[in-house]
């Protein structure tokens, strides 16, 4: 589908699918020109540092909401980075770049959780270790409902996590978290509905309890 | 379901947790985070040699002497090395030991007059290492001078003494 037969079609639609429509459009320009560049030595650099201006910021956030802590999302996005910049020209098109880009900096994030749960020898203690991190982390300004949100997304298991944080917070159609995850797009949609469940129940019960400390 | 955005489908799973005002985390990054970030990246994947090989441009501005990798100088020095050091080994065994052939040449005559010019610089232990004989004896380890030998000669008749000799 070229560009302006996908442009011809907004017309006819709502404002904010058009919007949607549009930035999605230019996202795919934008991949487009980025891969052309990385096959070829001399634009390579050039390419990646594209690749990297249009994503650095979105798979920070992704990783960040995984792991919580600035210094190891920040370790992390590194070496995702500088693996992409080693294997972006294997890149075989089948997914788009960023279900791809999403997919290693999952993946990061699983293993670097794996580890950090391997050294802790109490799941719960980890877990109530990490809720005081968050409070205390200087780079967490949220308000109450947005520190019991994250409260209780630390509560899912790694891989919920990762699929509620793409649907809740990136808004990512369920094809491309399929993508990003090699998951069926079922299985992924019992997982977040099932997600969205244990969140709500304990934001309530977390936000009653406080009321009735009071 | 399967076209409904995640908006949608949130309002319908969960009004409540579709009412909070914003889907943001709450999360925050320190001031001119994602400058330093693309900076620190960019930095550690010019250590990396680019996946793609060198450009034709960079090939061409190479100098001479760069087509020369590090591996092929430390192999050539190597190969040198070892080619210089069999050389000098070959030279050390082929070199004439002249002493040997000297030695032979010697008349009785040249043999015997050497000895008497230098019969103080001989002792029984130089002669003795020139034999294949053990004359090894307790005397060996004794400094003996004139005096001594006088009393040995005194205490001892001729039979023990080549004993003890």
């Amino acid at each position: 589908m070229t560009s302006v037969s996908l442009l011809s079609r907004q017309e006819n639609l709502p404002h904010t699918r058009k919007k949607e429509n549009a930035l999605a459009l230019q996202e795919n320009i934008d991949d487009a020109y980025i891969l052309e560049l990385l096959q070829h030595k001399e634009s390579y650099e050039k390419g990646f540092r594209l690749l990297l201006q249009n994503y650095q910021s979105r798979i920070y956030s992704h990783v960040r909401r995984m792991v919580n802590s600035h210094e190891d999302a920040n370790d992390i996005v590194q070496n995702c980075f500088v693996k992409v910049y080693k294997s972006i020209h294997k890149f075989e098109k089948k997914s788009k770049l960023y279900t791809w880009l999403y997919r290693i900096a999952t993946n990061e994030s699983l293993t670097f959780l794996e580890k950090r749960k391997r050294t802790s020898t109490d799941s719960l203690d980890s877990q109530e270790a990490t809720w005081h991190q968050l409070k205390a982390d200087a780079y967490f300004d949220g308000n109450q409902a947005q520190f019991l949100l994250n409260k209780a997304i630390l509560s899912l298991p790694d891989k919920q996590k990762a699929v509620f944080n793409m649907r809740y917070f990136d808004e990512m159609p369920y094809k491309d978290i399929s993508e990003a995850l090699e998951t069926s797009q079922g299985a992924l949609k019992a997982s977040y509905h099932h997600a969205v469940k244990k969140i709500e129940a304990f934001v309530k019960e977390n936000s009653d309890q406080k009321e009735r400390n009071i | 379901m399967e076209n409904k955005n995640s908006r949608e489908e949130l309002k319908e799973l969960s009004p409540f947790l579709s009412k909070m005002k914003k889907k943001e985390d709450g999360f925050s990054t320190p001031e001119n985070y994602f400058n330093y970030l693309e900076n620190s990246i960019m930095e550690q994947v010019s250590l990396e040699p680019n996946p793609l090989g060198v450009s034709s441009r960079e090939e061409k501005n190479k100098p001479w002497f760069s087509w020369f990798s590090a591996k092929t100088v430390a192999s050539f020095a190597s190969v040198l090395l070892l080619i210089g050091a069999g050389l000098f080994l070959i030279n050390q065994k082929t070199e004439p030991t002249t002493n040997v052939n000297t030695f032979a040449e010697l008349t009785e005559e040249e043999i015997l007059n050497y000895l008497s010019d230098n019969i103080d610089d001989l002792d029984v232990y130089s002669i003795g290492e020139l034999t294949e004989e053990n004359t090894g004896s307790d005397f060996d380890m004794l400094d003996l001078d004139e005096k001594d030998m006088e009393y040995i000669l005194e205490e001892y008749d001729g039979g023990d003494l080549e004993d003890l000799l």
